[in-house]
């Protein structure tokens, strides 16, 4: 089971298992973004490489509109770990902590 | 052991987690591996989905653990042989604009696993997954 949400801030909320099934749902939400956010991955179990997929084609386009793309916070150490084996700590600005 | 077939649909994979997932609990496996191969699993099978559009049959995925290793081979029908360890890798480093979008899921799956094979015999391939669980 997979969740995106929008709060009343702005923050996107991530929870359970991001996987291809479920990219979709993630870049219908990703794709609307305007103006660089901070993304909440501290109820996300999981991401596969679609996940990441959504999430590097956000930041281009919200890097190459304004200069500022997606700022990630509490990510778990399982994730975090994908993110460094992609390069994509690198490209993002991740705020990580073990929940 | 434990092994069952899967329909080829991204559909597949929160049945696929599910039976990795009572396989974890039934061997009392620690959980942060079973993300791991969750993880090499999804990135081969959807490979298996993607890649052969027309072939309609299932893949079968089995574990089987052996001593203090993980072994998980994902069993598919191909006419022609596909050797998915030696796909081109895309880069992971370099500056935003430049990186790829998709392509990572190879990478993804050498790291997380500690080992990875595919053989092809009478228009079948399978690949083998290792991950030391002790």
């Amino acid at each position: 089971m997979f969740e995106i949400r929008r709060d009343e801030s702005g923050l996107i909320v991530l929870s359970g298992r991001l996987d291809a099934a479920q990219a979709a749902k993630a870049e219908a939400v990703l794709a609307a973004l305007t103006t660089p956010s901070t993304v909440d991955f501290g109820a996300l179990e999981y991401v596969s490489s679609a996940g990441l997929a959504v999430l590097l084609k956000a930041q281009k386009r919200l890097v190459a509109n304004s200069g500022r793309g997606l700022r990630l916070v509490n990510m778990n150490r399982h994730i975090h770990e994908i993110f460094r084996y992609a390069g994509f700590d690198q490209i993002f600005e991740i705020d990580a902590h073990s929940p | 052991m434990a092994e069952r077939s899967f329909k080829r649909s991204f559909d597949s994979l929160e049945e696929i987690f599910r039976f990795t997932g009572e396989f974890f609990s039934r061997e009392r496996i620690d959980r942060s591996l079973q993300l791991a191969v969750d993880l090499a699993v999804e990135e081969f099978f959807t490979n298996l989905v993607k890649y052969h559009p027309e072939t309609r049959t299932d893949v079968a995925l089995s574990l089987r653990r052996d001593g203090e290793r993980l072994v998980v081979r994902i069993v598919a029908d191909e006419a022609e042989p596909f050797d998915v360890t030696r796909e081109r890798e895309v880069p992971v480093d370099g500056p935003l604009a430049e990186r790829p979008v998709g392509g990572l899921g190879l990478h993804l799956a050498r790291k997380v696993m500690d080992r990875i094979d595919y053989s092809h015999a009478a228009r079948r391939g399978t690949i083998t997954l290792v991950k030391t669980i002790g």
